[in-house]
């Protein structure tokens, strides 16, 4: 017995869920290494639990039109959310190296929170003008995270930081940019979901700018 | 796919039983060497329409329809055509394999030929053996010729069926069905073999089976109460239709 297109839905809602907990758990740095790599670890299993199902459920229930829509973006979002946790558990190893408190990481973590919140929940809700919001929050944190190198490496060479503590940082701050990315295709995967539009790479931007501006598609 | 020449044009087709609309104003365009799926629910006008077009619907008591269907650019229902004559260029497949009883498979490729006044032996061979050839038939009935249509198994009767529609050479080839009562193999000969007519003809095929459509149709038309919601390729049909309707009715949330 094959799993249900809303079933398929609900898996990744709660491996969602489970992605947002190792996020925020890793970027308070609080937690142990060994704590994140334990739900990192349920993570995992997710992963491969969801893309049998969806291989299942392409198998047995032959999809067609917004059933396949749903099949191919359930895995494709499964797979960004398992390459997240790979990012906090990254990100619990390099921050646990800095030694000091940093405004631009904090600005940075908050925005990628809550890109990722707004990510899940355009998927939840089936929202084209949320995920395409989200798309275009992901700008700030590439300028986020050129500002960070910039301004770490100045720090390291006049030595006012030690390399450990510059390349740390910088570590740091380019898993969180790599978090923006992987939620940016999340947001483009639930824009195919909702509209069969495929807008990666640039070719939809215009069609992004009709969802910003809340026109018919 | 564009540029392909329409071999069929249907405008505004409508059919009634009695006062019962059955089928609404339908029109659609079918290009040469393409196969196009008619897909709805049950009751939905989808065989009506599809035995308009033969003109096997007015044999019905009480049954009319009316419209225009313009094959290779003339009107099937205008009054100087003979429906007889007619169904040589439009040719049906039924739902349930239908061989004549009492002739022979050789027989039951050659009737239509026959009735045309053709009677030369080695031009009826040579037809039989092409059009059982097309049909993906020959090899197996090639030793029996002479025994009865109806002794072979169902997916090979409607093979036979087939043979026989494609032996007067009609441009456009209905199926109503086709495999609906064939078990899987003989429904994907049957498939393979759609595939394979469409090279010569044109094919309008009625199906209740969505990945059927969906494997054989370049395009696919969704008929809905007697109205056509939604014509297009296949491939946007059953990935994202533009109707909702439509995407309701062929992932199944109604129906």
């Amino acid at each position: 017995m094959s799993l249900s297109s809303e079933e398929l839905r609900e898996e990744i809602i709660k491996m969602g869920a489970l992605v947002e907990k190792i996020l925020t758990l890793a970027l308070d740095r609080r937690s142990s290494l060994d704590e994140i790599f334990q739900i990192e670890n349920e993570v995992n299993q997710y992963h491969k639990t969801i893309d049998d199902d969806v291989f299942k459920y392409i198998a047995l229930k032959t999809p067609i039109a917004r059933d396949l829509r749903m099949a191919l973006s359930v895995m494709k979002i499964n797979a960004e959310l398992e390459r997240m946790a790979d990012q906090a558990v990254s990100i619990t190893h390099w921050s646990q190296k800095v030694k000091g408190q940093y405004p631009i990481i904090s600005t940075m973590t908050r925005e990628v929170l809550q890109m990722v919140k707004a990510g899940i929940d355009a998927f939840v809700e089936a929202d084209v003008r949320k995920a395409t919001d989200v798309i275009q929050r992901d700008q700030n944190i590439n300028d986020l995270n050129r500002e960070v190198i910039k301004v770490f490496l100045g720090r390291m060479q006049t030595a006012e930081i030690t390399f450990e503590e510059g390349f740390s940082v910088i570590r740091v701050a380019k898993n969180l940019e790599r978090i923006g990315d992987l939620t940016t295709n999340i947001a483009e995967d639930v824009i195919f979901l909702v509209s069969g539009d495929d807008i990666r790479h640039g070719k939809g931007e215009k069609i992004a700018r009709k969802y910003l501006k809340g026109d018919e598609v | 796919m564009t540029s392909k020449k329409n071999v069929l044009e249907v405008k505004n087709l409508q059919a009634w039983f009695g006062k019962f609309h059955a089928v609404k104003g339908v029109s659609t365009d079918y290009p040469e060497k393409s196969i196009t799926a008619i897909i709805g629910p049950s009751g939905c006008g989808k065989s009506t329409y599809l035995r308009c077009l033969n003109r096997i619907h007015e044999e019905v008591p009480g049954a009319r329809s009316s419209g225009q269907a313009l094959l290779l650019g003339q009107d099937i229902f205008a009054p100087e055509v003979d429906p007889v004559e007619l169904r040589q260029n439009i040719g049906m497949v039924f739902q349930k394999p239908n061989p004549f009883p009492a002739l022979s498979i050789f027989e039951n490729v050659v009737v239509g030929l026959k009735l045309q006044g053709i009677k030369n032996k080695a031009k009826l061979l040579e037809t039989a053996e092409r059009c059982l050839r097309k049909a993906a038939l020959w090899e197996e009935v090639k030793d029996k010729l002479h025994q009865q249509g109806t002794s072979l198994s169902g997916g090979q009767q409607q093979r036979l069926c087939i043979a026989r529609a494609l032996a007067v050479n009609p441009p456009v080839l209905l199926m109503d069905e086709p495999t609906s009562a064939l078990d899987p193999i003989a429904s994907a000969k049957i498939e393979e073999l759609m595939q394979d007519l469409k090279e010569d003809f044109t094919v309008i095929v009625v199906t209740h089976n969505m990945q059927q459509a969906a494997r054989v149709a370049d395009y696919t038309s969704f008929l809905m109460l007697g109205e056509l919601v939604e014509h297009g390729p296949s491939e946007i049909i059953f990935t994202n239709p533009k109707q909702s309707k439509t995407e309701d009715y062929i992932t199944g949330r109604f129906g």
